[in-house]
């Protein structure tokens, strides 16, 4: 009888042994399935013709329109334009055609043109007036720096298109004597987002 | 076949639910790029924009006597202004023979072209430098200046009084361009100014003028 009663243990602990080893194997099998699915959501994912970029260029010959090769990040350092006449007088101006491309593969932009305020102040920068047009459109007519520091294009520029805008900087005839003889660095920036 | 068919639903709401879940990263980076930024920066001249120097100059002087170092310039832009030498004028006399001296001006500007004009002032009274009315009435000023590269008529007036050189509009000059201008003065007697003071009145008076010359650039 007594042999009998171990033998009934023995076979109730290899019963309860086989419960818990298939419970293991059915929590292995559970975490093998999830791993596979989660690498096929990962590859449909590409962003390789989704970036945004924009591009400019510039020139003070007013008949100029931009080529391929005039095209300049002017992220890291600003694209230079040149112009052949930098020193005005009061009641003089100097102009100058500035362009902004959006080159992004697909996407199109919504721009923005600002002066930028030099580093330092500047009294000459102040007296200065900006007149900035595309077309027969006027967004400025001589206004101060302060009332053309962001500026919004008209309308999106879509994928690989850009606009092409005339900026004349003058310096009232009023001006005062204590300008002459300074100089102010003037920097055009375009900033833009996807549409 | 019983057993089977759970294990297929639950495998199917698991891909249903990976799949979920991957449009909700698709939607995700859908969004993200909506806000995808960039700038540009363009910078208007190599050196930034300047505002053209405008000046004019005369011709250096000495201080104290006036006399003046050719080929050198100032400024002479204070209204005290700076002594030029007038070589006999200490020794004009009524009906007597004119003194006169060149001033050498010039346009120092690099690039502006200068319209010039000349005027006489009134130096004020101070305690030993005192300006005789009736002998400044009795002076006459004549001031000639040749052509100059702007403009091809030369300048001559003659016989002017004080009062009507305020503002001779003289010959323009252009960046960097020198003129001389010379001024004559003399000192009318009675008989030919028709005052009602003698000429021996005028003895030992002065008169105390300055020239100035004044531009505005083009």
């Amino acid at each position: 009888m007594s042999q009998n009663h171990v033998t009934r243990r023995r076979l109730s602990l290899r019963s309860v042994t086989t419960v818990v080893g298939i419970t293991m194997l059915a929590a292995v099998g559970l975490t093998a399935a999830s791993m596979v699915d989660w690498e096929e959501t990962i590859v449909s994912l590409s962003g390789t013709t989704n970036t945004f970029d924009l591009q400019v260029a510039g020139s003070d010959d007013l008949s100029w329109t931009p080529q391929e090769s005039s095209w300049k990040q002017g992220t890291e350092s600003p694209e230079i334009v040149i112009l052949a006449n930098s020193l005005i007088s009061p009641g003089g101006e100097t102009k100058a055609l500035v362009a902004v491309r959006d080159a992004s593969p697909r996407l199109n932009a919504v721009v923005r043109l600002g002066v930028v305020p030099p580093p330092e102040p500047n009294p000459l920068f102040d007296a200065l007036r900006f007149t900035i047009s595309e077309g027969s459109y006027v967004y400025a007519d001589s206004a101060p720096a302060s009332e053309v520091s962001s500026i919004p294009l008209t309308g999106d520029i879509t994928s690989m298109n850009y606009r092409l805008l005339t900026v004349v900087v003058s310096l009232p005839s009023d001006a005062p004597n204590s300008l002459a003889g300074l100089t102010s660095p003037l920097q055009l920036r375009f900033t833009g987002e996807n549409e | 076949m019983s057993i089977q068919n759970p294990t297929h639903k639950r495998s199917r709401i698991r891909k249903r639910a990976f799949l979920g879940l991957g449009v909700v990263v698709v939607a995700a980076a859908g969004f993200t790029a909506a806000a995808f930024t960039d700038f540009a920066n363009l910078n208007l001249g190599a050196s930034g924009i300047g505002a053209d120097t405008y000046n004019i100059q005369v011709v250096q002087t000495d201080p104290l006597t006036g006399v003046q170092s050719p080929g050198q310039w100032q400024e002479a832009n204070t209204a005290a202004g700076v002594p030029i030498q007038l070589v006999g004028a200490n020794t004009i006399y009524p009906g007597g023979p004119a003194v006169s001296v060149t001033i050498p001006v010039r346009n120092a500007s690099t690039t502006l072209e200068s319209t010039m004009s000349m005027g006489l002032v009134q130096l004020p009274d101070t305690v030993t430098n005192i300006t005789s009315a009736n002998y400044l009435s009795s002076l006459r000023f004549s001031v000639s200046q040749p052509a100059t590269s702007l403009t091809a008529t030369p300048i001559s007036v003659t016989g002017q009084t004080f009062a009507q050189l305020s503002a001779l509009q003289l010959n323009e000059l252009a960046a960097l361009e020198a003129s001389d201008v010379t001024i004559t003065v003399t000192l009318l007697d009675q008989v030919a100014s028709g005052a009602a003071y003698t000429d021996n009145s005028l003895n030992g008076q002065k008169a105390f003028v300055q020239a100035s010359f004044n531009g505005v650039s083009n």
